[in-house]
């Protein structure tokens, strides 16, 4: 007979792994059935959150059943403290500011072209990878209307940013409103700040912030604040600080800055 | 040799196994061990001293966003695991996978083709089928090429680089031949029979098994009916659930400090140049692939600063190994052989990068 003494009720390896069990699948039908899932992961990983709720709930259904039955005395392994470590983050989660994110990233501004790194100056740049296609008509049936101004909101962003990005100057002069959290770089007349976004993927940890390069503002404000932003839109250029390649982006002529509270909504995702 | 001569020398091999200290609890502490010390560091160097909550909440938030994003489709692995191991025999396996290393090995590239799942669900399928009686080196081929060509990840590099198609045909194409020339040099190098890690794990397995049978007999009912058969699917995927989800974690929990204490624009600083960026875009992989639809998009970002060749070599090696999956083939498989399999990865990765740089663009 292998293992050790019979018992008539499950040990303490058993209603631990039970508890685990019990544990996963109460957070993800927490995140499921709050708003608090598309903080962590993009809309379109709903359907597999919901298959590994399900599998969960029946892994714990399985493991109740069978918590009635004998079994031999397990010892207890030290594994089951690493499925627990995960659940010591979930407090720090409760109120999650996703600019924090990028502090470590740095932010990109064009999705062709060279990426910002907040801890250097501005540098000419050229992307070797962008297209080499002439500036386009607008397109009709684009994510921008032909007049009006243009307000990026959370179903739009993404869709209008690379509106924007891939052909900056036939937007000119046009009015804009977007929100998101600042940064801050350089010093003087040459400072700038950039109204910033994290572009999620497939979760939180993948995020890209991305955002616009506004026009020297006076209004005191500091990095991760959030705000929203109105003003026109002209084109400016800037350099990647390792290549020294220099491409034409979107700049926005500040002519409003309303401070927010804090985040209307922390992330945007792929249209 | 007496009849019972081989017999008696396979039972010594199992009881060796069943009475040393089992690698995998071994290292669970070890990695326990590890994870303490450096969650000690992080606690001192970035909370406690600076009073860093923000360093704390972005570290809380990459490490819950990947365990969510992951654990199901870890969930679905440990599923497809248990059902190959309750319902397909090794003669059935046998059957379908074809014998001889290269047709064998070409077979398990194509698999990839019709199963939706990421990185994190083929290391239980693999050890599974390598219980199986799969050859290693088919298995591991399986294991290498799944991430790379499976429909999601081939729609998820296609939306990341729609301007650039050449990425998406370069990824699959590269990644799929990676896959196979890594399946072909372990059959080269290390006739997969005579893997000292295969002869262990089926002992180890055995020893299970052996377990399992005396379990079964007092604790778990043979399954009858269909919720029979649900309960003892459910049963096995758990275990499975149990023996990659710690390794599992502690991955997850690791790469997610190293990327929030380390600054991506130290990537940066040697992009540019022809060949080190080759290899650090591959160390990076190894660190920041989180799973293979999303390495597609952190990728992209690096497209300013790094050749096509380095980032096709990120996009390769990331699905194939990276630091989760390394944790959760430990878990079946001796570290001689992890490590052989990451130097040959990286080789192969190094190689591929190398040639999509000498292609012509325009």
């Amino acid at each position: 007979m292998a293992g050790g003494a019979q018992s008539r009720t499950p040990g303490v390896r058993h209603w631990l792994w039970f508890f685990v069990l019990t544990g996963y699948a109460g957070y993800f039908g927490y995140l499921l059935f709050s708003d608090k899932l598309q903080d962590l992961v993009s809309p379109r990983m709903t359907v597999f959150v919901v298959v590994g709720f399900a599998t969960l709930v029946l892994f714990v259904v399985v493991r109740a059943a069978g918590l009635a039955r004998r079994r031999p005395a397990s010892p207890l392994k030290s594994g089951f403290i690493l499925f627990v470590a995960p659940f010591l983050f979930v407090p720090f989660t409760v109120n999650p500011n996703s600019a924090l994110l990028s502090l470590n990233r740095g932010v990109l501004l064009d999705q062709n072209g060279p990426r910002i790194d907040l801890t250097t100056k501005l540098q000419a740049a050229v992307n070797p990878f962008a297209p080499k296609a002439d500036p386009k008509p607008v397109p009709s049936d684009g994510p921008i209307a032909l007049s009006g101004s243009i307000v990026l909101d959370r179903k739009n962003y993404y869709a209008v940013y690379q509106e924007l990005y891939s052909n900056p100057d036939a937007f000119v002069g046009r009015t804009i409103r977007v929100s998101g959290f600042i940064y801050h770089y350089g010093t003087g007349t040459s400072g700038r700040l950039i109204v910033a976004r994290e572009l999620m993927w497939c979760c939180a940890a993948d995020a890209v912030t991305i955002g616009f390069i506004t026009q020297p503002t006076e209004a005191a404000l500091s990095d991760a604040e959030w705000v929203a932003v109105s003003g026109t839109l002209a084109t400016t250029t800037y350099a990647n600080p390792y290549t020294h390649l220099s491409t034409t982006v979107p700049l926005i002529k500040v002519e409003r800055i309303d401070p927010m509270k804090g985040p209307d909504f922390a992330f945007v995702y792929p249209s | 040799m007496p009849p019972g001569g081989r017999s008696e020398g396979r039972q010594r091999l199992i009881l060796k196994q069943s009475t040393a200290a089992r690698p995998g609890d071994v290292g669970a502490v070890a990695l326990f061990s590890l994870l303490a010390v450096l969650s000690a560091y992080v606690l001192v160097r970035y909370v406690i001293v600076p009073a860093d909550i923000a360093f704390l909440n972005r570290l809380a938030v990459t490490v819950l966003a990947v365990a969510v994003e992951a654990v199901p489709f870890l969930l679905i692995g440990s599923v497809i695991s248990a059902l190959i191991d309750l319902y397909v025999s090794d003669e059935t396996i046998a059957r379908i996978m074809p014998a001889k290393a290269v047709t064998g090995v070409l077979a398990a590239s194509l698999l990839g083709v019709v199963l939706p799942v990421c990185d994190c669900a083929t290391v239980p399928i693999v050890r599974r089928l390598v219980a199986k009686g799969v050859p290693l080196h088919v298995a591991i081929t399986f294991m290498l090429a799944v991430p790379m060509i499976n429909p999601l990840v081939v729609f998820s590099t296609w939306f990341a680089f729609y301007q650039y198609p050449r990425f998406l045909l370069y990824r699959i194409g590269f990644g799929l031949a990676s896959a196979i020339a890594v399946g072909l040099l372990l059959s080269l190098l290390d006739g997969t029979r005579q893997l000292r890690v295969e002869r262990a794990l089926e002992a180890r397995l055995e020893t299970d098994a052996h377990h399992h049978h005396h379990h079964r007999d007092h604790d778990r009912p043979p399954a009858r009916g269909f919720l029979g058969h649900v309960a003892a699917v459910t049963t096995r995927a758990s275990e499975d659930f149990y023996d990659m989800g710690r390794y599992f974690l502690v991955g997850v929990i690791l790469s997610s400090i190293v990327q929030s204490v380390v600054p991506q624009s130290l990537l940066y600083t040697i992009g540019h140049r022809p060949i080190a960026s080759l290899a650090v875009m591959v160390g990076a992989a190894y660190v920041l692939s989180v799973c293979s639809q999303a390495d597609a998009f952190i990728a992209r970002t690096f497209m300013s600063q790094f050749s096509p060749g380095a980032i096709i070599a990120f996009l390769i090696f990331g699905p194939m190994i990276d630091l989760k999956n390394t944790l959760m083939l430990s878990a079946a498989f001796k570290k001689r052989f992890i490590l052989l399999l990451i130097l040959v990865i990286a080789a192969v990765s190094i190689l591929s990068g190398y040639l999509v740089n000498q292609v012509p663009r325009g």
